[in-house]
């Protein structure tokens, strides 16, 4: 037997992109907390989720509440507080519902908000059974359009389409692209949406990230994780070592995401 | 900042940006179109540019359109074999549903080059691997000690771990490669690893799910874990840093990226 040898290995790795080993990471999505059917290992603190970042070299972290498939984001949101609390690396994400219940008054959701240093918002129209429209929506849309705050989307790309559609000044963060290559879904929407930005962490396709890259620029891609459904190392060593300039790769690792949290006035 | 680590193949990975005390061997991989996806790089000269790229030595692949076409698919196999044979190690792509190919190739097998045994993409071709069909296949994988790569998945009535479990025990010599390793019945998964010698787990797409890394090697089978990418559909360096940031040894480390992959297709390295 002739095992391969290193020296089989061509062209040298000096052909390719430095590895970016000092990267700062700022991650885009990640969630914490109790679900009915919890992942092998579940983030349930805060301790947790930073134990975990500082082994695989993340710097911050948006963190979203796991518990929104089986808990109402009234209940969710004020949770998050935690996770504020226990570090400034962490971001809370709270979720949104109509505001036609009641479950959430603008004026206080944004007070509570900026309260809670929270700057992004996400919707989940599946576990929370409501219409992402205009109808449902339209003044909590019209106001985050007014503040810049970005509001994640799942790739649900018909519903992301028609959100858009009614609504091309809303700041989108489609997150979770999925492993199947999403590129015949999301390149229309971010050829006509220039809100639109793309969180990669399951968005695993070799080159993809280049591709997207070379067409769109780096300001709309962010690196993401999806910890604590999917490992946190993965991501984070995919961008340290892809072959693309220094200065993309800081702009996918950090850079975009601060951008949008600073323009961001809940 | 940097990972907190003292693992020096992490310290590899950011310093060089790939592994360099030992190549990696990737066992599950593809070539060309898919209908569902576009790829930026399909073809087998891109591949290899990213194996270089992420320090991956030798790719065992299955062309995809051999999934669809078995007749002329793992022609096109070939074809790329003959053109990176220190490359390249082939998976012939079968599917019950064209028996007289099996027939065909299992009587044949040696007129190959560079081809260690075989893939079945069970569940897509609803054709369970216990059927009559396929009898001659695990029979040569039996006899030549040959792997066979399956695509597993939890809850799968093709190719679940039932079935394999069938499989295993009547031909104790084929080397059975449970792609994706019954992705979500992991610890179905373990058990068979644990149980059968010839039964092995591999890694692609189920290894990005968080914890599962560390639970194989808890679990006792880091010598039955295997790297696997579905190249070219995932970035190689995805499934390196899930690895290379799992709770896990060095030594588990590279008899995953490495050993156990060296030790299975080794009569096959030294084409």
């Amino acid at each position: 037997m002739a095992n391969p040898k290193t020296s089989d290995v061509s062209p040298a790795a000096g052909a390719f992109a430095r590895p970016a080993s000092d990267l700062r990471l700022f991650d885009a999505w990640t969630l914490v907390g109790a679900t009915r059917q919890p992942p092998l290992q579940p983030a349930l603190t805060a301790e947790t989720l930073l134990a975990e970042m500082d082994r695989c070299g993340v710097d911050e972290a948006m963190v979203s509440s796991a518990s929104v498939d089986g808990a109402s984001p009234v209940d969710t949101n004020p949770a998050l507080s935690i996770f504020r609390a226990a570090s400034e690396r962490l971001h809370p994400i709270y979720h949104i519902l109509p505001t036609c219940t009641g479950e959430i008054v603008l004026d206080t959701f944004f007070d509570d908000m900026r309260t809670n240093g929270v700057r992004a918002l996400a919707a989940d129209p599946e576990a929370h059974r409501y219409l992402l429209n205009g109808l449902t929506f339209g003044d909590l849309f019209e106001a985050m359009i007014e503040k810049r705050v970005p509001l994640y989307l799942k790739s649900d790309w018909s519903v992301v389409t028609a959100v858009l559609k009614e609504f091309p000044e809303l700041i989108v963060i489609v997150r979770d692209l999925g492993s199947w290559g999403a590129d015949r879904f999301c390149r229309p929407i971010l050829d006509a949406f220039p809100n639109v930005h793309v969180e990669i962490s399951t968005y695993k396709l070799d080159g993809g990230v280049p591709a997207l890259l070379e067409r769109y620029g780096p300001e709309r891609i962010l690196y993401g994780s999806g910890y604590h459904t999917c490992a946190m190392g993965g991501p984070a060593m995919r961008l340290r070592n892809l072959d693309i300039d220094r200065d993309a790769k800081e702009q996918i690792a950090h850079g975009n995401l601060e951008r949008l949290l600073r323009e961001a006035r809940p | 900042m940097k990972p907190r680590t003292s693992s020096p193949i992490v310290r590899e990975l950011l310093e060089t940006g790939r592994i360099t005390s030992f190549p990696v061997i990737d066992a599950h991989g593809h070539m060309g179109t898919w209908p569902a996806i576009w790829f930026p790089n399909s073809d087998a000269q891109q591949m290899i540019h990213t194996m270089d790229r992420c320090g991956v030595s030798t790719l065992v692949f299955s062309h995809h359109n051999a999934l669809q076409d078995p007749q002329t698919g793992n022609e096109t196999a070939q074809q790329e074999i003959d053109r990176f044979p220190d490359r390249l190690i082939g998976y012939y792509a079968v599917n019950a549903r064209y028996p007289e190919n099996i027939r065909e190739i299992t009587r044949n097998f040696s007129r190959l080059r560079g081809f260690a045994g075989y893939k079945i993409l069970a569940a897509y071709n609803k054709t369970p691997i216990t059927l009559p069909e396929y009898a001659p296949l695990w029979a040569h994988a039996h006899e030549e000690k040959r792997p066979v790569l399956l695509h597993t998945w939890g809850g799968d009535t093709c190719a679940g771990w039932r079935q394999v479990k069938e499989i295993a025990e009547r031909y104790p010599d084929a080397r059975i490669l449970m792609g994706h390793s019954q992705y979500g019945d992991w610890d179905e998964a373990i058990s068979l690893a644990k149980e059968f010698p010839n039964v092995f787990c591999e890694l692609t797409a189920a290894g990005d799910v968080n914890g599962v890394v560390q639970k194989m090697v808890d679990d006792g089978i880091e010598e039955k874990m295997l790297f696997g990418t579905d190249l070219p559909w995932f970035d190689p360096m995805h499934l390196i840093g899930v690895i290379a940031c799992s709770r896990i040894s060095d030594a588990a480390r590279k008899r995953i990226l490495h050993d156990n992959a060296a030790e299975l297709f080794s009569r096959w390295l030294s084409c």
